[in-house]
């Protein structure tokens, strides 16, 4: 295996160091490279006072590549399906190497507070949204209540 | 008996007494009877008194004793010893001498100079020397001498004991056999009547009136100067003499005179053809001369002792005449000895060559040298760095040759026989030794005569004696003996003489069917020559990292104190002799590494060591070492700094005898002394060296692992340290090892190096297997990884238009049905088609062959210069064409457009807080920073790696900053400005303003298509290493010299701040070379990576390199074995951790196929000694590998 790059330590490092409000990334004790991100839904969403869990995977080419992310806690959105993955354009073809861990995790919790039913990845979401936007809002509610705050 | 009758050089007052006599007596003297104990050989005793010839024999047994004897000495044995050197010698002499001089210790010596210069009458008293056979009896009176007289006297009674004693030794002695001549020969006086066939004639020797014996000191004849031989008749009887006849052609005469003259060898004549009538003088007729050496060749004078003594006795006589007038001694006689020495020699040589007699030629007990051999490495490069002569090359290889020898020294008998059981006591000695350092100390202790010691040490238990006394019995055999390497074997010839029974069968000595001779100096002996030393110690030089220092120390543990001085007290210098302790010499980088190794070991409380260095040294060592019970240090480390300070300081006090005085270390005799990195004395002519000659000591060891560094004469100097007679006489030397290399006799010089050192010469290298098959030492792991490189877009194109290019000439040549015609041209394809897998610059730099390819039937002529402007200028069009085709946005079209892009983005250029975005390095170095267009910073190759990730990708490459389009023909990189002032002054021509001026730095476009993959792919690596070892060091190896600039160019442009660039090659000098290498494995950059170019040719072979652990080979080379070599810079004996090396190899390239010859060549082995055939065959078979479809 290819040795860890200094940017992934040196991102690391100020992760824990000077950490994101509302967001935690610690990396696997056996994979550097693979991290268990929390991050706390914005106030003014649906997902306020939920901790979802996600989990981030920085491939070898990293940062040549975006990293890859997952909500590993169950999320009504309709830019994430059912398997947690997330439709988010940094995260695709408008990566660029310039991007960090911290600005991706950023970009996710920012999708948390702006869903996007226009470019949707859970279509059933993304209609119920279109449909009757609150009664979507209610059941992201429900659904962050149901999954997101246990403890 | 197991005696060796020839005991060279070994105890002084052996050796110095028939020397003396030799000289002084001329050639009158024949034997001195302590040199041999073979009865009939003194010639001066008489022959009834056989009680004088067991003396002989007892005193020959018991040399060692010889100076104790002399104390309680018999009159009769005073007398016979003293006879058998001056012959008779009347009763009232013998008197005196006895009464003055049987308590001395070197009585016989004083006696002798006594009798021969005359009584000293005023201790003499009335007694006066007579002699019973002198005629001129001078009688009682006071009357002075007359020595001139006396002198001739002396002659002639000993030129008629010599006589006498032949005539009595005549019917004794033996002939035997050792050739025949044919001669023609010539009528000097007409016949009565016709020779018969096998008539018997006779040889005699005339002498020419003038030589009269009597007359020596006068004539100063020259030996053998009138050769004049004769043949007689051989008369019917007693009363008739014989009749000359005829001569014998010149030469055979001089060649004979002088082996008649010194009585080597007899002659029997015999006529081989019947004369048709009696002869009248001008006839031919035809003999056979039957030629036999007599005993008496073998019984010869020590003349190889009087030699190596002669200037010194020389010397020591024109002393003596200073200070005693009287004295009459010829001082030409030694001249004359010499004189004779060489007309022995020569005559001998002659005569065995025209007899045909050749030496048995000496077994190597080398047995590593096949296996040497075999790796002996074929350096051949394409590059032509001939800037070394012709005539180093060749010294260098003879130099080469000798390392070799030294590679494998020590395989001997003896030290297979020593056990590999051998440790310190452990409550000396705590650490634990590998069996070669057991045996290795075993080898010590026998060189220090600490049999007693090792029989105890090598002990396993109680019960088993490892060592057997067949095993201690070699010890005896091997130590210190060995044959005299001046000395060749011969066989005796089978004896086909005409009159076989003429030779007398003599049991003694003759069922040996070898006899010795030194062609040196023309000496004979039955008996194998063995050279004895007394040297206390060796050179011990084991390679690097085999344990030198452990080994030492464990000798010192084994054997801290001089036993035999603590038990009888015997040695002379009671007073200030350090007997329990060894002093250690060392450079002064490794004094305190010494002192660590002492610690490390030292298991005795009581044993300490005492550093002797600056403010530490005092004035007189004897209070602290001598006649103390306690607190003795065991060790004092000092340098040789220090020893040559004070040697300089106190050598300008010496006393009047020339002793230094008694101050700091040469205060007094050490028990031991050890010279660590001994070759820091190789000058014996240095301050260094001979101040350390100086110092006293008893047992002496030198430690080295290069023991010759460039001359065979460094090995002299540590010969003078060990006084290994008679080698340690630098006149000696000179003639035996010096100048027979300078005149390239070179075999022959190794032979006798050889031989000086093996008795006191250990090497093991990290080669060598133990005795269970095991390497000595193992090393770390090694891992060695290919890594495929893909060519850059560039690359390709220009690749591929020389492999059609190629493959058109080979086929071409296939074709025509002679590769051969087309041979040198495919060459030089295939160089292209390499050298574009390295760096496109490579091509057409200038003189690279492929020599290893050339085949030397087709002269090599190429073709090159027509064919490297074409490539070159082939090279920038195909360049020229990729780039138009390339140029759409991506490249700007004109240098007003690079300025316009380039100026404004000087301010946007920020050293100090730059950060590139991609790998979060901050701030960028200068040397690294390339700006986009839109003016973001990054690392070069972050940014270029960007490029290709997306261009794999299929993308538009994006500012990853920005997210404006940038393009790799689009980056600027920079430079300090003071780099190239001159470009600056061009650019403010130019309507634009440049701005470079406020700026401290310079900035520039970049030109991708200039670096290569390889490069690029080592940098990146070299980056990686950064990371995860900041302290790494680094070799990189090409076989390009050329290459290995672009790379340091690059480098430097690209990385230098991270990094410490040194390159060696074939283009510098010695001393460069020595700097470089120590830069590289001594100095310590903190936090920067060490790399060292190194080219294949220059740096394959020798080079210690062992501080890296890293390293990469930048193109493959025809041969594994020089790669595996190259890599054997760093992985050997001194390396501790695992080395890795990375081999970067272009993907489907003409590298990838010569992989393939590379594994071929592994199969089948290298054509090393293939004949010229099979070669040329060879050579085609890789060449259609190399162009075979894939």
């Amino acid at each position: 295996m290819a040795a860890l790059p200094k940017r992934i330590i040196k991102e690391t490092e100020r992760l824990v160091s000077d950490p994101v409000p509302g967001i935690t990334a610690t990396p696997s004790e056996e994979n550097l490279r693979y991290f268990e991100v929390t991050i706390e839904g914005p106030s003014s969403s649906p997902y306020a006072n939920g901790l979802f869990k996600l989990e981030l995977y920085l491939p070898d080419d990293y940062p040549m590549c975006a990293p890859k992310v997952r909500f590993l806690t169950k999320i009504y959105h309709p830019n994430i399906d059912k398997l947690g993955r997330i439709c988010l354009d940094v995260l695709k073809d408008n990566w660029s190497p310039a991007l960090q861990i911290r600005t991706i995790l950023l970009s996710v919790q920012a999708l948390l507070g702006a869903p996007n039913p226009d470019d949707p990845l859970a279509n059933d979401v993304a209609e119920d949204w279109k449909k009757d936007e609150k009664a979507a809002i209610e059941m992201a509610k429900e659904w962050t209540s149901r999954y997101a705050m246990q403890n | 008996m197991t005696m060796e009758k020839k005991r060279y050089f070994s105890v002084k007052l052996e050796n110095r007494l028939p020397d003396l006599v030799a000289t002084q007596t001329n050639e009158g003297l024949e034997n001195p009877p302590i040199s041999k104990n073979n009865e009939e050989e003194s010639l001066f005793v008489d022959d009834e008194d056989s009680d004088i010839e067991e003396h002989n024999i007892l005193n020959n047994n018991e040399i060692l004793n010889a100076e104790t004897d002399a104390y309680h000495l018999e009159y009769k044995e005073f007398e016979s010893r003293l006879k058998s050197v001056v012959g008779t010698i009347s009763s009232h002499a013998m008197n005196h001498l006895f009464k003055k001089y049987h308590d001395k210790q070197n009585y016989l010596k004083l006696a002798v100079q006594e009798y021969l210069q005359g009584i000293d009458e005023s201790s003499a008293g009335t007694h006066n020397s007579e002699s019973s056979n002198d005629e001129n009896k001078i009688s009682d009176g006071n009357r002075k001498r007359n020595y001139e007289q006396e002198q001739d006297d002396l002659m002639n009674r000993l030129q008629r004991e010599r006589q006498r004693s032949q005539e009595d030794e005549k019917g004794k002695s033996w002939n035997r056999f050792i050739g025949s001549l044919n001669v023609q020969a010539w009528a000097t006086r007409p016949t009565t009547k016709p020779l018969k066939y096998l008539e018997k004639l006779e040889l005699r020797r005339l002498m020419p009136k003038k030589l009269n014996v009597g007359k020596v000191n006068k004539e100063k004849p020259k030996f053998g100067d009138s050769s004049i031989i004769r043949i007689y008749t051989i008369p019917s009887n007693a009363e008739e003499s014989g009749r000359e006849i005829g001569r014998i052609p010149e030469d055979i005469t001089r060649m004979l005179v002088p082996l008649i003259d010194l009585d080597i060898s007899s002659f029997y004549t015999t006529v081989m053809l019947d004369t048709e009538k009696r002869l009248s003088t001008g006839d031919s007729f035809y003999i056979q001369i039957d030629c036999y050496l007599s005993q008496n060749a073998f019984s010869g004078k020590e003349l190889e002792r009087s030699m190596s003594q002669a200037d010194l006795d020389l010397n020591a006589l024109k002393r003596q005449k200073k200070m005693d007038t009287r004295t009459k001694f010829d001082f030409s006689s030694e001249t004359n000895t010499e004189a004779i020495l060489r007309l022995r020699q020569n005559s001998l040589s002659r005569f065995f060559h025209r007899l045909n007699i050749k030496p048995i030629p000496k077994k190597s007990n080398n047995r590593n040298d096949s296996n040497e051999a075999s790796e002996a490495p074929i350096m051949i490069d394409s590059e032509d760095e001939n800037d070394e002569s012709l005539k180093e090359d060749h010294e260098q290889q003879n130099l080469d040759q000798l390392k070799q020898i030294m590679q494998a020294n020590q395989q001997s008998e003896l030290l297979d026989s020593l056990p590999e059981t051998t440790k310190p006591p452990i409550s000396n000695f705590k650490l634990d030794l590998r069996n070669y350092q057991k045996r290795g100390l075993s080898w010590m202790l026998t060189r220090e005569r600490e049999v007693a010691a090792l029989e105890t040490l090598s002990k396993i238990d109680d019960d088993n004696e490892v060592l057997t006394t067949q095993a201690k019995a070699n010890i005896h055999e091997h130590n210190d003996a060995f044959m005299n390497p001046l000395w060749d074997v011969f066989e005796w010839p089978k004896d086909n003489s005409i009159h076989k029974s003429k030779a007398p069968k003599n049991d003694d000595g003759m069922e040996d069917n070898y006899f010795y001779a030194n062609m040196y100096n023309g000496e004979l002996s039955l008996t194998k020559p063995i050279i004895r030393s007394m040297v206390k110690g060796g050179i011990l030089a084991d390679e690097m990292g085999l344990g030198k220092t452990i080994s030492t120390l464990a000798l010192i543990n084994s054997v801290p104190i001089d036993l035999l001085f603590e038990e009888n007290k015997e040695i002379e210098d009671e007073k200030i002799y350090a007997s329990k302790t060894t002093l250690i010499i060392v450079p002064m980088s490794l004094l305190s590494q010494w002192q660590k190794e002492f610690d490390k070991a030292n298991n005795n409380p009581n044993h300490t060591c005492f550093i002797y260095y600056g403010d530490l040294a005092c004035t007189d060592l004897s209070p602290i070492l001598c006649n103390k019970k306690k607190d003795i240090p065991i060790v004092i480390i000092t340098t040789y700094g220090t020893v040559l300070n004070e040697f300089t300081r106190l050598s300008n006090r010496r006393d009047a005898k020339g002793y230094l005085p008694k101050i700091g270390l040469f205060s007094v005799k050490f028990f031991r002394i050890v010279l660590d990195e001994g070759h820091n004395i190789r000058n014996r002519t240095a301050k260094t060296s001979k101040a350390i000659y100086e110092l006293l000591l008893n047992r002496k060891w030198v430690l080295t692992g290069t023991p010759v560094i460039n001359r065979l004469d460094d090995l002299y100097s540590l010969v003078k340290f060990l006084e290994l007679e008679p080698w340690s006489n630098f006149s000696y030397w000179k003639t035996f090892v010096t100048l027979p290399f300078e005149q390239r006799k070179i075999s022959q010089t190794l032979d006798v190096v050889k031989s000086i050192l093996e008795p006191i010469f250990i090497r093991r290298t990290k080669n060598m297997k133990q005795s269970n098959g095991k390497p000595l030492v193992e090393l770390p792991l090694k891992e060695v990884v290919i890594e495929e490189i893909r060519f850059n877009e560039v690359e390709e194109k220009l690749y591929n238009w020389f492999k059609v290019r190629a493959s058109q000439s080979f086929k071409e040549g296939i074709k025509s049905g002679d590769l051969f015609k087309k041979y040198s041209q495919i060459l030089t394809h295939i160089l292209r088609l390499r050298q574009v897998c390295c760096h496109v610059d490579l091509v057409g730099s200038a003189n690279e062959m492929e020599q290893e390819l050339v085949d030397p039937n087709t002269n090599g002529h190429l073709p090159e210069t027509n064919g490297d402007s074409e490539s070159i200028s082939e090279v920038n069009n195909i360049l020229d064409q990729y780039h138009a085709d390339n140029n759409h946005d991506e490249k700007f079209k004109n240098n007003t457009e690079v300025r316009s892009a380039m100026f404004p983005l000087y301010e946007k250029v920020d050293l100090k807080e730059s950060e590139c975005s991609i790998c979060t390095q901050s701030p960028i170095p200068i040397g690294e920073m390339a700006l986009t267009t839109c003016g973001h910073a990054y690392c070069l190759n972050c940014v270029l790696e960007h490029f290709d990730f997306q261009e794999k990708n299929l993308q538009k490459p994006l500012c990853p900053n920005c997210r404006k389009s940038i393009s790799k023909y689009k980056i600027f990189k920079l430079r300090h400005r003071e780099t190239s002032g001159k470009e600056i002054r061009f650019h403010t021509k130019h309507e634009l303003e440049d701005p470079s001026q406020n700026f401290r730095f310079q900035l520039y476009l970049y030109d991708p298509t200039k670096t290569s993959s390889k490069i690029q792919c080592l940098i990146n690596h070299l980056k990686i290493l950064k990371e995860q070892s900041p302290n790494e060091q680094v070799v990189v190896f090409s076989q390009f010299s050329s290459y290995l600039d672009i790379i340091e160019n690059e480098l430097k442009i690209q990385i230098l701040d991270d990094f410490v660039v040194y390159k060696f090659d074939g283009r510098l000098n010695m001393n460069e070379r020595q700097k470089i290498l120590e830069k590289f494995s001594s100095q310590k950059h903190e936090n920067k990576v060490m790399i060292l170019l190194l080219s294949l040719k220059a740096g394959g072979v020798g080079l210690n390199l062992t501080t890296a652990s890293r390293a990469f080979m930048m193109d493959p080379w025809w041969s594994p074995s020089v790669e595996d070599q190259a890599i054997d810079r760093i992985h050997r004996i001194g390396q501790n951790l695992n080395v890795k090396v990375t081999r970067f190899i272009m993907a489907d390239s003409i590298e990838t196929k010569m992989l393939k010859i590379q594994e071929r060549k592994k199969q089948i082995g290298e054509a090393v000694g293939a004949e010229e055939d099979e070669k040329r065959k060879r050579r085609i078979e890789e060449m259609q590998i190399l162009f075979e479809d894939d």
